[in-house]
């Protein structure tokens, strides 16, 4: 059972003299949904881009399924099986919710993108591709619908479906119900919970309630470093959590 | 218009459209000339229509192949084919090259970048006057035959065997084009301009793309000068200046970005604009200033999709006279 397929070993990220991560070291475990909670300001975004590429990290090691990732660049990530979606939804607004999904696909071959002499066609495995995931994301009805036109909570479940194109070994996710109404977080709930069998997600989530229902174990961070890591009952119990949330005792 | 039509259909309408200009036109040198920066606003089109970069360098790409086509035809006398295939070659090498540096920067730097290339190119042909004329420009450059061995050889000396042949070479490179922006580079194009860091995020190396672009674009444009030089049997300096690569992107906007036909429609509104408002109006840069004004703050799709909208209003109203009447 304790395999790790993530381990993220004295990650540190400087932006010139602030520390927005400090000396970060966890696993996350194949097979599990691995939560990161903290305050505002805890470093869990800047945390979750070392782990895309999106910002290279200033030093530390980031061990993805055995091969040493911190060096790669971003673009390069998903095809080793990380998967990932935006806090702030970011789609491809004026193309087709289908589009959105044929394209996250597209990406894992990287000769295809550069096929410039036939037009865009899908092979049926494609085909069944897209329709599985826009199952899962339950957009099937609106597959021709723009993406703009879909609703927030619509939005948010497009990214996830976009990260799932990429059939990832490990998604991250970075708060997946950020700005959903309450009827929304459900879908979402549902979504995670039906993932949990085919990969290993670790979630950024401000969301608490997400977390404990969902995750497997819970890392709390606070002020640029990891408090304590555990499942969500022992976090739940834990005085120093308590205090990171509540702020400082005097 | 473009949403993936078989090809068979941009090969029809584009030799229709080709087929049509000189019959309606005063002159096969007007049509000529229209075709012609058809395909320089194609050039354009793609970088700024469908990756949403704005080149003010264009007229670097379009010079060089004027001069490229110039100084083999004078010097060497190659035959069209390898003519053709050298200004490719000429304006996707240069286009790389542009596009290598440009792409470092973004917005206002990267449009300052292009522009930079464009006057550098601009200054080099000016002091290169043994070689390209200098202000003078390049003069006596002879049209390049074609031979088929044994059988004939094509002169082009007539302006319309000249049209004929621009025609053929318009006709292939706009359904190539066409068939670029539906394919699957195409469609990683439009999801660079739409969310740069998301195309990133799922695995697309953004950087390359637009290299790739500028070399597809560069390489157009470079046709378009070749034929713009062998046309005038002259590679004016002012091919290479920044009026030039103001034109090219005026026909881009006018016509409608994204849109292919938009550019050809850009290209004859642009230039029987000119024919026509010339004689009239010594101002008549006036005129098509406002309509680009015009075009920018009401029609953003350009003059294609507002003719478009305009012909789908027409035939709603008239499905619904008929629905009335029934």
């Amino acid at each position: 059972m304790h395999s790790p397929l993530l381990e993220i070993k004295n990650l540190t990220k400087r932006y010139g003299d602030f520390y927005a991560n400090t000396d970060i070291s966890f696993d996350v475990d194949a097979g599990t949904i691995h939560g990161v909670i903290g305050p505002n300001g805890a470093g869990k975004t800047t945390l979750f881009n070392c782990l895309a590429g999106t910002v290279p990290a200033s030093s530390g090691n980031i061990i993805f399924d055995g091969k040493a990732i911190e060096g790669m660049g971003q673009y390069e990530r998903p095809r080793l099986g990380i998967g990932r979606s935006f806090q702030v939804t970011s789609l491809f607004s004026d193309l087709s919710v289908e589009e959105n999904l044929r394209l996250a696909g597209q990406a894992l071959d990287t000769k295809k993108g550069f096929v410039f002499w036939h037009a865009v066609h899908n092979s049926p495995d494609e085909t069944a591709q897209i329709d599985q995931v826009l199952e899962r994301i339950t957009l099937t009805a609106e597959k021709e619908l723009l993406a703009s036109a879909l609703s927030h909570g619509q939005q948010r479940l497009l990214e996830v479906g976009m990260a799932l194109m990429a059939k990832p070994k490990i998604l991250l996710l970075d708060e997946p119900t950020s700005g959903m109404g309450i009827d929304d977080v459900p879908a979402m709930t549902n979504l995670l919970g039906a993932l949990r069998k085919e990969c290993t997600i670790l979630l950024i989530e401000h969301n608490v309630g997400l977390v404990t229902k969902v995750c497997d174990t819970v890392t709390v961070m606070h002020g640029g470093k990891v408090l304590t890591s555990g499942t969500p009952a022992e976090i739940s119990e834990n005085e120093e959590v308590k205090t990171a949330y509540l702020g400082e005792e005097i | 218009m473009s949403a993936n039509q078989p090809i068979y259909i941009h090969l029809l309408l584009t030799a229709v459209i080709a087929a049509v200009l000189p019959i309606v036109l005063p002159s096969y040198v007007l049509a000529t000339e229209i075709l012609i920066f058809a395909m320089a606003a194609i050039g354009c089109n793609l970088l700024l229509g469908y990756t949403g970069l704005l080149s003010f360098g264009q007229a670097l790409f379009f010079g060089a192949g004027a001069y490229a086509a110039g100084l083999l035809s004078i010097h060497y006398n190659l035959g069209l084919v390898p003519t053709i295939l050298a200004s490719i070659l000429t304006g996707a090498v240069l286009a790389v090259i542009v596009g290598f540096f440009a792409i470092r920067r973004k917005g206002i730097y990267f449009v300052m970048l292009t522009l930079a290339f464009a006057q550098l190119g601009y200054y080099v042909a000016f002091l290169a006057e043994p070689i390209t004329g200098g202000e003078d420009g390049l003069l006596d450059v002879v049209r390049p035959t074609f031979t088929i061995p044994f059988v004939t050889e094509f002169k082009f000396a007539t302006d319309t065997s000249f049209y004929i042949l621009t025609s053929i070479v318009f006709v292939l490179i706009f359904v190539a084009m066409q068939r670029l922006v539906d394919s699957p580079l195409g469609s990683v194009l439009k999801a660079i301009k739409q969310n740069e860091a998301r195309a990133e995020a799922i695995g697309y190396q953004v950087k390359l793309y637009k290299i790739a672009v500028f070399a597809f674009s560069g390489a157009v444009t470079a046709v378009a000068g070749t034929f713009y030089a062998t046309m005038l049997r002259f590679a004016p300096l002012s091919n290479i200046d920044i009026e030039t690569s103001e034109v090219i992107l005026f026909m881009c906007v006018l016509g409608g970005l994204g849109s292919l036909y938009g550019s050809v429609f850009g290209a004859i509104i642009f230039l029987v604009a000119t024919d026509i408002l010339a004689d009239l109006w010594p101002r008549w840069m006036l005129l098509l200033g406002l309509l680009l004004i015009i075009v920018m703050l009401y029609l953003p799709g350009g003059l294609s999709e507002a003719t478009q909208k305009a012909i789908s209003k027409l035939r709603g109203s008239d499905i619904k006279k008929e629905g009335s009447h029934a």
